[in-house]
């Protein structure tokens, strides 16, 4: 009996390993770190097209990483697409906030912008530390927070012995953590204009008078989304409404639809 | 089957029938409501001096409208939307509600103008009131004249960018109390980001008589060329209500306060035209439109090789500098400039809105010798002189000596390579990314199952004691009343003294008196099962026989609250 399972055991998994052997990893199965490596790759032959592509999937993929987000921007960059690469370098901002070398692409973006535009203010004033930590830090902090305060609980359970004060402070910083992880993620709407130029409007429909332009790599918050249009404010409170097609989120979670056809040519590779 | 009159089919058949007359009831109660409902326009006065402010009411009765009414007034008149309430007012066991939409409505011209019709769509039907005339008359010499509110733009030609202030100047000739204002409506304008109006209010003298004086300034910056009108301004006051008739005494309340009641008045109506910037535009124009004046600090004299200096350019002037940014310095192969964010002030001096911004400017020479720091020039519209002025200010020069390292840029080795030289700048780029990273999702959902699964465990862990303790018969407050029962040793003679401590110490508790003191005899005077209970656990004990049925009778007698039995 226990011998025909081991025998059944090593079948299953001799047919497995030879199905992997004749198929290998297919580019749909392909991880996060092979998609990133791909892209890498791309850049180096001056594909930045190609390299974004891979960098796309890779974040797609699961690998959302400011890295990831880093050479997407580049590569965006390269391929004369400054309004994308500015919401790439965004997004990898958003996830890792102290990174200066992000910081510093953003700004050479933003300067050359036809729009001299504050960027939108972040999350309100309260949530101080709201630049110190990334969102994912400030959940893990939180869920840390939370876990030593249940786990103090437990502990004095099983020993019965009065948990104390610990267990409540921890747990209310480990709720201020994560909560404010949420409302930070949530708060950050912003979008970048994505087009050589695209005009605001009062309202949707035909009936909206012409408001504004904005030009490519403009940063704007987002007040609200209807349908294949969002409601942008600038820095003095002037409101507009954009096509959505116009504009690229910076939530490192949406989708990143790249152009359907690459910009103006693309100049030879200097690395990423 | 009989049927009595007040009995119910219990098969439900009458119950469409009782559906569809609920139905068609209150079908017919929504028709009703909308017959019923009326619209109506009031207004405080029918004649109104220019530049006085009625309060319009537009009163929906008996009916429910969305959004606010539209008012359509005429060329001489202006009307605000200021808010709604609701009032409920019951006649006769008859209730009407009434919905009141409020305007204020401004004269601004001489002539008799219409307000209104006025139409309300209520429950699909539209519901409409009847235009009302209002006369407005020029004011009489000497009336109104306690009270007076005018607005002024302080350049009603301005250009596009220029920053221009809407001002406001109210004066009541006496007390007024609390004036507050409400901003018009300012198309093609767009105030000026981080910038509060300047309000002031104070009281005077003149000729002799008290005045009371209240000044609001508001900050805008022209958006697009043409002309507009801006619509007027609304001020409420509280004004002290008239003396009493009967005694020409003051008007006081209960507690000896002054009696005031809110007064409302209006601006005129104001016309600019708004000028485009002439063209053509110099190619190095900055965007900024004001009278600025540029300053420079000092440069020292010299400088050591490897070292920074920080250069502070000072704009200051009318006009808005938010968001502005200084125009990128020329890098040459002497130095390198790195560009601080600047710090933007704006604040009021002499009823004017100054602006101030300070940019540090970093400057790092690359080479030994002398430095030559170029002026920095600014190119920007001044509206006063309508024309492009370059604002500059003076470079200078500068002597860079050798650094601690002999001459070489220490900024990426700690020690010069044999025979190296200055590492030069050969171009600018965007900075690279990193490629030998392990890729994984940084963003909060990827790290939700961690900050939440971390403590689930411990969660678990509680809720899986509780579950054990509850199945267990245990209880917080049966622990409570017998402490020392989760802690039992296990069966056996151990077991059974400290089960005979917990029912001494139980005892001793009831009895008032110490546990070595407890006896049969005292155990006696409480009820008979605790005696039983004694007697046994004696019998047991000095028997020297296990008896688990014993024990479980202690322990659930000695979980029962005290003061009774289990």
């Amino acid at each position: 009996m226990r011998t025909d399972a081991a025998h059944r055991l090593r079948a299953v998994g001799g047919a497995l390993a030879l199905l992997w052997a004749l198929g290998g990893p297919s580019d749909a199965q392909a991880s996060p770190q092979e998609r990133f490596a791909a892209g890498h790759a791309a850049a180096l032959t001056g594909d930045a097209a190609g390299a974004a592509a891979h960098f796309v999937a890779a974040a797609e993929a699961g690998g959302r990483d400011p890295a990831v987000y880093h050479a997407l921007g580049n590569a965006l960059y390269r391929a004369k697409q400054p309004g994308r690469a500015a919401a790439a370098w965004r997004r990898g901002l958003r996830l890792a906030p102290r990174d200066a070398d992000l910081g510093a692409n953003l700004e050479r973006v933003r300067a050359a912008s036809a729009d001299k535009l504050d960027p939108p203010s972040g999350p309100s004033g309260a949530i101080f530390w709201a630049g110190l930590l990334s969102v994912r830090e400030l959940a893990l902090a939180g869920g840390l927070g939370l876990s030593a305060a249940l786990g103090l609980l437990l502990w004095a359970q099983l020993r019965r012995r009065p948990a104390g004060l610990a267990p409540v402070g921890l747990g209310l910083v480990g709720a201020v953590l994560l909560g404010s992880a949420f409302v930070i993620d949530d708060q950050q709407d912003t979008v970048f204009v994505v087009v050589p130029e695209v005009v605001a409007r009062s309202a949707l429909g035909p009936d909206g008078v012409e408001l504004f332009s904005l030009h490519e790599a403009a940063e704007l918050a987002v007040v609200e989304r209807s349908g294949d249009s969002v409601l942008v404010r600038l820095p003095d409170a002037r409101k507009g409404w954009l096509p959505a097609s116009a504009v690229l989120s910076t939530a490192p979670s949406a989708p990143f639809p790249l152009a359907e056809a690459p910009a103006g040519p693309q100049p030879a590779s200097s690395g990423l | 089957m009989t049927r009595t009159l007040f009995s119910i089919d219990p098969s439900w058949s009458w119950a469409p029938r009782l559906l569809g007359l609920c139905a068609a009831l209150l079908l017919a109660l929504q028709a009703s409501a909308a017959w019923a409902a009326r619209l109506q326009l009031a207004v405080e006065r029918n004649e109104v001096s220019l530049g006085d402010t009625v309060a319009l009411q537009v009163q929906l009765v008996d009916g429910r409208s969305r959004g606010v009414p539209e008012v359509k007034v005429g060329e001489g008149l202006s009307a605000r939307f200021r808010g709604q309430s609701q009032e409920t007012v019951m006649v006769n066991f008859e209730t009407t509600r009434i919905l009141n939409f409020t305007y204020a409505l401004s004269a601004v011209a001489v002539g008799s103008w219409e307000v209104g019709p006025v139409e309300v769509e209520v429950n699909g039907q539209l519901v409409r009131a009847e235009a009302i005339t209002i006369k407005v008359v020029e004011r009489a010499a000497g009336a109104g004249a306690a009270a007076s509110v005018r607005a002024a733009l302080s350049d009603p030609r301005p250009f596009v960018g220029e920053v221009l202030t809407y001002g406001l100047t109210f004066e009541h000739r006496g007390t007024a109390y609390n004036p507050r204002w409400t901003p018009p409506e300012l198309p093609g304008f767009a105030q000026v980001s981080q910038t509060e109006p300047d309000q002031s209010d104070s009281t005077t003298r003149r000729d002799g008589v008290e005045l009371t004086v209240a000044e609001v300034r508001l900050p805008m910056v022209a958006l697009s060329p043409g002309a507009r009108d801006i619509e007027p301004a609304v001020l409420t006051a509280d004004m002290p209500a008239p003396p009493d008739r009967r005694t020409g005494r003051r008007a006081v309340d209960m507690f000896g306060r002054e009696r005031t009641r809110p007064e409302t008045f209006s601006t005129q109506k104001l016309h600019v035209e708004v000028r485009p910037l002439p063209e053509p535009r110099p190619d190095d124009f900055s965007g900024l439109v004001g009278s600025f004046e540029l300053e420079v600090s000092a440069l020292p004299t010299s400088l050591p090789l490897g070292g920074t200096l920080t250069q502070e350019v000072r704009l200051r002037g009318r006009g808005s500098l938010s968001g502005f940014k200084l125009p990128s310095a020329a890098t040459t192969d002497r130095f390198r400039v790195y560009d601080d964010a600047p710090t933007v002030v704006t604040g009021w001096r002499d009823g004017l809105m100054i602006s101030e911004a300070l940019f540090r400017r970093a400057l790092v020479p690359e080479l030994e010798g002398t430095l030559v720091v170029p002026p920095t020039r600014l190119v920007v519209f001044d509206p006063e002189q309508e024309q492009y002025v370059t604002l500059t200010a003076p470079g200078g020069e500068l002597r860079v000596t050798p650094g601690e390292a002999g001459g070489a840029v220490q900024r990426f080795a700690a020690a010069p390579a044999a025979g190296g030289g200055v590492v030069e700048s050969l171009g600018d780029d965007i900075l690279p990314a990193p490629t030998q990273v392990a890729v994984s999702d940084q963003s909060l959902r990827g790290a939700l199952p961690l900050a939440l699964g971390a403590p689930a465990l411990p969660l678990l862990g509680l809720l899986g004691l509780g579950l054990r303790r509850r199945l267990a018969g245990w209880t917080p407050r049966a622990a409570a009343a017998a402490p020392g029962l989760d802690a039992l040793p296990p069966p056996g003679p151990a077991r059974l003294l400290a089960l005979e401590g917990l029912l001494r110490a139980r005892c001793a508790a009831r009895l008032g008196c110490a546990p070595p003191a407890v006896d049969r005899a005292a155990v006696a005077g409480l009820d008979p099962e605790t005696l039983q209970l004694y007697v046994d656990l004696e019998a047991a004990r000095y028997g020297g026989q296990h008896d688990p049925a014993l024990e479980a009778r202690l322990i659930a007698h000695l979980r029962a609250p005290a003061g009774g039995a289990a």
